[in-house]
């Protein structure tokens, strides 16, 4: 049995990542009241404080995670050093989760979408990616023996995040010039989101068990670099960015056929292979919402769709389909392996959770989708006062729909939280830990 | 990866915006405001400062509760946004900004306005926007 005190960044992180998922739950609902009634209380809860801590939650809940189930996942593998990691892990988030909040509260925030910290504190963020970095080259044959193609997901991810985070502050040097700074601003919000969903796709694969996935062609390697790097520039069709890189996201967004094609298959394939294991409705739930987030995430890219739907609701449901339904599952079903092993009452709860989960967000898709689509086709006509109380009508029940989503969620970290006292009171020996069932089959790919 | 990145990003850099040949800014409304180029950064500062992004958005990018702003002043006169901003309206709050924050800011969007159109006025508006 492992002394307590080395182990004790690991559930701290844990919890700083329930937490975070928490007050992004809390301030999403209350944004998503506000969204439906804006002139409700104007001072008391302002949207410039709720929208941008909400993303800091948001944020802060899929950073931290990975964190936690980099340190779960390098125990696992045999990684060296991960006990200082973790403690300077700890350190720089506790430092810069209230810091940032502060700042957003205090009006001293960036004022920018997603990054929305004071910029200084993303030093902090910074450091902490880069030692994840360093940790993970440094133990590159443990994560490689653990997997390979896991490997080069998580090293592949962990590069993007700090790269994005700097780049997110490019826009000050660039001086007047509308065009690079709108272009800096979401090309590094890009890099960054490519970035955590690689890291934790690659923690899927770890969690899914099976045989390790060899690596695969170079090329197809160098092509994903290629679409990680260019593919979100569908956001920009409109905006007065360069053409060539519009065309570049437009050819970037439309090769992501060919991973749609290949998750069509894992769908299937991951009902078949991990029906009775316990981290199947995680597994299920994750492929399920990557179907979707790059089916609509091509549909989003073709320039005529794009031409309707970009800047309105659809957009939204495509990040939360994918931020909700992928990495925040990824993130809870990770730490559900790695708090493992799971009674049977436990997985049948939380089986039961992540159903609930599946419909609740399934419908705040479509309610999304179904106002940003009448928004689209109504302002080629109609000024914003005349369409919005119409596009407000259909997002009517979105408050109480998002309830649908965010009590599932309340409900498995509750769970988890259960884990944790559960390993506290009776820790567990690596050695039962090691031979406790595997889901089995392959994960995300 | 990060050769491409370096690469990407050098691109955004040099590269100026442009648009499908032919294709120009439909003009409309009136020009107003100060010197939109000296006034940019002090407005773009402002419009941070306040959070503006979170309820309205530039080129669709940005929050959905208020309007889209790229081209504001192409639909209502420099009065009425000082108007709006300085009194609040409907969802929007007061804004207690001085003269400078103020004009910086009309400064900032006029000279945003310059730089294309959005949103889309037509189904049959280039897929790739308008050149400035």
């Amino acid at each position: 049995m492992r002394p307590r005190s080395t182990a004790a960044h690991r559930p701290l992180l844990l919890l700083t990542t329930l937490a975070c998922l928490l007050l992004a739950l809390a301030t999403g609902l209350v944004v998503a009241v506000k969204s439906v009634f804006p002139e409700l209380a104007l001072t008391a809860l302002p949207m410039q404080i709720l929208r941008p801590l909400h993303t800091l939650a948001s944020i802060g809940c899929l950073f931290v995670g990975i964190c936690a189930l980099f340190l779960f996942a390098g125990r696992e593998a045999g990684a060296r050093g991960t006990r200082a990691l973790g403690l300077a892990l700890a350190v720089l988030t506790l430092t810069f989760l209230p810091a940032a909040a502060l700042s957003v509260l205090i009006g001293e925030g960036s004022g920018k979408e997603y990054v929305s910290w004071s910029p200084a504190l993303t030093t902090l963020l910074v450091v902490m990616f880069v030692l994840l970095v360093v940790s993970f080259f440094a133990n590159l044959r443990a994560f490689v023996g653990a997997s390979p193609e896991a490997a080069w997901l998580i090293g592949l991810g962990l590069l993007c995040i700090p790269l994005g985070l700097v780049e997110a502050n490019f826009y000050r040097a660039v001086g007047p010039s509308y065009a690079k700074e709108i272009s800096f601003d979401w090309h590094a919000m890009d890099i960054i989101f490519a970035g955590w969903s690689a890291t934790l796709y690659g923690f899927g694969i770890l969690i899914a068990g099976g045989p390790a996935k060899p690596l695969r062609a170079t090329w197809l390697y160098a092509l994903a670099a290629f679409t990680f790097v260019s593919t979100f520039g569908h956001h920009h069709y409109l905006s007065p960015q360069a053409q060539v890189i519009k065309i570049i996201a437009l050819t970037a967004s439309m090769m992501a056929g060919v991973s749609f094609l290949r998750h069509v298959r894992e769908v299937f394939r991951v009902r078949g292979l991990t029906a009775s294991g316990p981290l199947a409705p995680f597994l299920r739930t994750v492929e399920t919402w990557t179907l979707v987030a790059i089916g609509s995430g091509i549909l989003l890219a073709v320039p005529q769709v794009n031409l309707v739907l970009h800047g309105t609701y659809a957009i939204v449901a495509h990040s939360m389909g994918a931020m909700i339904g992928v990495d925040v599952v990824l993130v809870l079903g990770g730490l559900a392996y790695y708090l493992r092993p799971l009674e049977a009452p436990t997985v049948a709860r939380l089986s039961r959770y992540m159903r609930w989960l599946n419909i609740g967000l399934a419908l705040v898709w479509i309610d999304l989708v179904v106002a940003g689509l009448l928004k689209g086709v109504l302002r080629f006509e109609q000024i914003h006062a005349a369409y919005q109380p119409v596009v407000l009508r259909v997002l009517f029940p979105l408050p109480v729909l998002g309830l649908l989503v965010a009590v599932p969620l309340v409900l498995v970290a509750i769970e988890l939280l259960r884990q944790v006292a559960a390993h506290r009171r009776s820790p567990v020996p690596s050695t039962v830990r090691a031979s406790a069932p595997e889901p089995g089959g392959s994960g995300p790919s | 990866m990060i050769l491409a990145y370096a690469g990407y990003v050098l691109a955004i850099a040099l590269l100026d915006g442009s648009s499908v040949a032919g294709a120009s800014v439909p003009v409309g409304g009136d020009t107003v405001g100060g010197d939109p180029v000296s006034g940019y950064l002090a407005g773009g500062h402002t419009w941070r400062q306040h959070g503006c992004q979170t309820c309205h958005s530039i080129y669709g990018l940005g929050g959905h509760a208020g309007p889209d702003l790229t081209n504001v002043f192409r639909r209502i006169p420099d009065s009425q946004v000082r108007h709006v901003i300085l009194d609040g309206h409907l969802g929007m709050p007061a804004f207690d900004l001085t003269e400078g924050e103020l004009q910086g800011l009309i400064d900032y969007l006029v000279f945003i306005g310059e730089t294309g159109a959005y949103p889309p006025q037509s189904i049959r508006d280039p897929v790739f926007g308008f050149a400035p």
